[in-house]
């Protein structure tokens, strides 16, 4: 199966399970889970169910092309649940089938893993899902973002596509993939790990990430600073997203700093710290300003 | 008729550290429910068993209705409970209400405090099934659960309940957890067995399961493995694992590229295979590890190799990660990372491992200056080096190996092999160091850890101890112990830093008392008696010889009641002066006693011991003949300064009040 049949196949299935397709988040996340429709949807009551691949960069992990199984900017494919249906397993192991994986020939297995991501104040009980000793998916029932305790309970499934997409094509390195049948993943990917890598170890401007990190903190701190000193009934339409995207940004550039090892230890617990309190701020900020209406509405 | 009572409760998976715990919480909340109802006779055993996906409790001989019990309740009196009509008074009807009866049900009743008003009230005689659907809920409700989750409604469990079976003999019960209701139907192995099987009666347990591919029974999935992985490095911890992470297990052998074996240590080969992917070494015939690892499965077979292929994969693609890291480390020395562990924090407010590494070293030196047969300059090289690691990729990727990298990169280097063995040796938590050098540094990293963090405030407290101090001061007392190692720890905590001594010294006496109790099997009283001997838990390896020789000694219970006696005397008394003037002793059992005191072997406890438990004798003679309130004070005086004296000299090794007589 090529990489690309692998991301429609599953997209195909969960669009089959009323999610909607959604495009990737067109910032710089570590994660799925950071983009909007995963962190702000999960929050209030409003039932949702999408399905999205998303670019997941971690700067840290940049190996300049050479590592068969590291990349700076690895796929995942998000899927949220909400509420979480009573056979999600079920679901979830079909998915598997539907990309060829036949169970009965193949070692299963769900093995503890609880998921925590401090700085957006969230955390989930789980999985990991292990194919042949393959980890291959974090399903997570989150019990809280942003703080906020979660009701009703979605579930997170996070798929590894790289590392299903070289399992089904029996290769050792993900850069020897067939994207499709006339492109490889190193023909797609490699110049971008490459240039990536380059910049994220070696040119990344220190005093310029910082200033864009202070610049998006102050604008988005305010942003919420703002919003608070409104009335309730003018809160309505205020840019909370906006205030979301430039917190995004920020832990981007926070990552960047980490890997260029401009961040210190201490600095460290002090920025996540801070982080947090402001994410924790904004997911509060928009629970009030949705109400117990819709997001979508 | 009493029935068979069959209870599945199905989950997702439950954590494989945490089934088997919560398996018998339920079943033992359950089993106690279900006798103090009288459903169940005490007598009678439940059966416990689990998977990964469900808790199992099945309970020979439920009776179907419990056993009615009829009990006389005493009323008021019957004067107020009778009005002048003779109708019974809103008080008597107010006493039969609350029992659940009508007035008609009061009659009168005459006892020895004179005549009253009384109901017959019926108790017991519930269905089963009433009481099931209550006790049930109640005893999952009552499981200590590590930490909870919800997944629909407001019911919490440690992972979601998908299905309930309750069947007592054919009957299913109606039960309800959150919104899953009881029916008869289970579930089978996810690949194996019928995604939904239907259990006529609780007669079909186990077999129906089985038949579905579910090994309910623990101990035959570990049978199984057992009898599937022959050839694997034995490894309790894992297989227990591998025994609640499978409802159907069978096992693959793997190999892997023989060339890991030369280019890897052997330790991250294992952690990756053990911690990492739950797989068993295998060794060859000379015990060496052998390219090759045994993975259990939660399927029938592999019978197409695919998942044999598969895992080797994997394992392939994490030795080649931790290849490219273990090289890359190589390419720098122990003493050239020394300068980078200042940006690596210890803790904020004790500063760096750079720090750190500088007071381990002259701790080192000071410690190995007090141990004969011990090099003190390896001892400081090592123990300046030992956490030179952390600055390693590999390290990083395995911080489990923190201490074992650093004794293959000095070997690598070249550095003296017992070096390397003293770095390696820092933690020892399975096994005490195997040189006096590495207990040095494993000491020295230790004891700075521990009075450091008393120091700014982070002691344990209660459940609490996030630094785990406990285990860290649970392996100084080991060591010191098990290498038989003198050391005074009031001593060596002030010259590892300026921490509260009061409360330092009460810490690994709860330490040192848990390690004599707990792990060398002394009995509670005898550890006690030790331990409250003044400066008895400042060394603990004298108070282990002393715990040894009480437990070889003759029976003390004897001596140890007339020595309680001769204290409780001297306490009573406030008595403090130990002068005995012999002139004064009069009395031939009190000359008698005192020489045979003053005559004790001293330094040699198994003879000590053997010589105090021969003074019940003279001591009983002593209180049986003397009178210690003599007229004369003199005579008295001396008297309770002889038995002050007699009950210190024979506390030196244990406090005897401290140990129980039965």
């Amino acid at each position: 199966m090529n990489f690309q049949d692998l991301i429609l196949g599953l997209q195909s299935f969960w669009a089959g399970q009323g999610c909607i397709v959604q495009l990737p988040f067109d910032l710089e996340v570590g994660a799925g889970t950071m983009a909007p429709e995963t962190f702000l949807r999960v929050l209030g009551p409003q039932p949702y169910r999408v399905v999205y691949p998303q670019p997941s960069r971690r700067p840290a992990d940049g190996r300049y092309g050479e590592n068969p199984n590291r990349v700076y900017k690895h796929l995942q494919l998000q899927v949220v649940l909400k509420p979480s249906p009573e056979d999600v397993q079920e679901l979830y192991l079909q998915s598997l089938a539907a990309i060829g994986i036949d169970l009965s020939a193949h070692d299963i297995k769900f093995e503890e893993d609880n998921w925590e991501a401090p700085t957006l104040g969230a955390w989930g009980l789980g999985w990991q899902v292990m194919l042949d000793g393959l980890e291959i998916t974090q399903f997570t029932y989150f019990q809280q973002c942003g703080g906020q305790d979660l009701n009703p309970i979605s579930v997170e499934l996070t798929y590894g596509l790289e590392r299903i997409g070289a399992f089904l094509q029996d290769v050792d390195s993900i850069y020897a993939m067939r994207w499709n049948d006339q492109f490889s993943y190193r023909d797609v990917r490699f110049l971008d790990e490459l240039h990536h890598s380059v910049y994220n170890f070696e040119k990344a401007d220190i005093t310029r990430l910082w200033a864009t990190f202070e610049g998006c903190e102050g604008e988005s701190r305010s942003l919420l600073t703002q919003f608070r000193e409104l009335p309730a009934e003018a809160r309505g339409n205020f840019p909370l997203l906006a205030a979301y995207e430039l917190c995004l940004r920020c832990s981007h550039t926070f990552n960047l700093l980490d890997a260029r090892g401009a961040i210190s230890v201490t600095q460290r617990v002090g920025l996540i710290q801070r982080v947090r309190t402001w994410a924790v701020g904004i997911a509060g900020a928009w629970l009030e300003q949705q109400g117990s209406g819709a997001p979508h509405a | 008729m009493p029935e068979r009572l069959l209870v599945e409760i199905g989950c997702e998976e439950i954590p494989a550290r945490m089934v088997e715990d919560l398996a018998r919480q339920f079943a033992a909340h359950l089993s106690r429910r279900l006798q103090e109802q009288g459903l169940l006779d005490p007598g009678m055993n439940a059966t416990v068993a689990w998977t990964p996906r469900r808790l199992m409790f099945v309970a020979e001989e439920v009776v179907e209705r419990q056993p009615t019990t009829e009990e006389e309740v005493t009323g008021p009196p019957i004067k107020v409970s009778v009005a002048a009509d003779g109708a019974w008074t809103p008080q008597a009807v107010g006493f039969a209400a609350k029992n659940g009866l009508p007035p008609t049900a009061l009659y009168r009743l005459t006892n020895a405090k004179g005549e009253y008003v009384a109901v017959k009230k019926s108790a017991g005689g519930a269905g089963a099934a009433t009481i099931l659907a209550a006790a049930i809920p109640a005893a999952l409700g009552e499981i200590q659960l590590p930490r909870s989750m919800k997944w629909q409604t407001s019911f919490r469990f440690i992972r979601p309940i998908r299905w309930l079976v309750v069947l007592l003999g054919s009957h299913p019960v109606p039960v309800k957890l959150g919104e899953v209701a009881s029916g008869n139907e289970s579930r089978g192995h996810r690949s194996l067995g019928t995604a939904r099987f239907h259990v006529n009666s609780s007669a079909e347990y186990p077999a129906l399961w089985h038949a579905n591919h579910v090994i309910v029974e623990p101990e035959q999935r570990r049978e199984r493995i057992r009898a599937r992985c022959a050839g694997a490095r034995p490894d309790a911890a894992l297989e227990d694992t591998l025994v609640n992470l499978t409802e159907f297990p069978d096992a693959i052998k793997g190999g892997f590229d023989s060339k890991y074996l030369e280019s890897l240590p052997a330790e991250v080969l294992v952690t990756v295979m053990r911690d990492h992917q739950k797989y068993f070494a295998v060794e060859d015939q000379s015990g060496a590890l052998a390219p090759h690892f045994i993975a259990v499965i939660n399927q029938a077979s592999d019978r197409e190799g695919l998942i044999r292929h598969g895992n080797e994969r994997v394992l392939r693609a994490r030795f080649s990660d931790a290849e490219f890291f273990w090289q890359a480390d190589r390419k720098l020395t122990l003493a050239e990372r020394l300068p980078k562990l200042e940006a690596v924090t210890f803790q904020a407010k004790l500063g760096s491992y750079r720090a750190k590494a500088a007071r381990m070293k002259s701790l080192a030196e000071w410690l190995a200056g007090r141990w004969t047969e011990c090099d003190r300059d390896l001892a400081a090289t090592a123990a300046e080096l030992a956490k030179c690691d952390l600055t390693c990729e590999t390290v990083k990727e395995f911080p489990e190996l923190q201490g074992v990298i650093g004794g293959h990169l000095a070997r690598a280097e070249g550095r003296p092999e017992q070096l390397a063995i003293a770095i390696a040796d820092q933690y020892a938590w399975e096994r005490p160091p195997r040189t006096r050098e590495g207990a040095v540094v494993s000491l020295a990293d230790k004891l700075d850890t521990i009075v450091g963090m008393f120091s700014i405030g982070e002691q344990p407290t209660g459940s609490a101890d996030p630094f785990g101090l406990r285990r860290q001061a649970n392996g100084v007392v080991r060591t010191l112990i098990e290498m038989q190692w003198p050391l005074a720890l009031a001593q060596a905590c002030a010259q590892a830093g300026q921490g509260d001594e009061i409360a330092l010294a009460a810490f690994f006496r709860e330490r040192l008392a848990f390690y004599l109790t707990d792990s060398a099997g002394f009995r509670y009283d005898f550890v006690a008696a030790v331990l409250a001997v003044e400066g008895g838990a400042d060394v603990p390896l004298q108070a282990f010889r002393r715990c040894a020789a009480l437990a070889a000694a003759p029976d003390m219970a004897a001596v140890a009641a007339v020595v309680k006696r001769a204290g409780n005397i001297v306490r009573k008394e406030k008595w403090t002066s130990v002068e005995v003037n012999r002139a004064l002793l009069t009395h031939p059992s009190e000359a008698a006693l005192y020489e045979r005191v003053a005559g004790l072997t001293s330094g040699d406890y198994a003879q000590e011991l053997k010589e105090i438990s021969g003074l019940a004798e003279p001591l009983k003679a002593f209180f049986d003949q003397v009178r210690v309130n003599d007229a004369d004070p003199a005579i008295r005086a001396n008297r309770l300064s002889l038995l002050a004296w007699a009950v210190a000299r024979l506390s030196r090794i244990a406090d005897f009040s401290e140990i129980v007589v039965a």
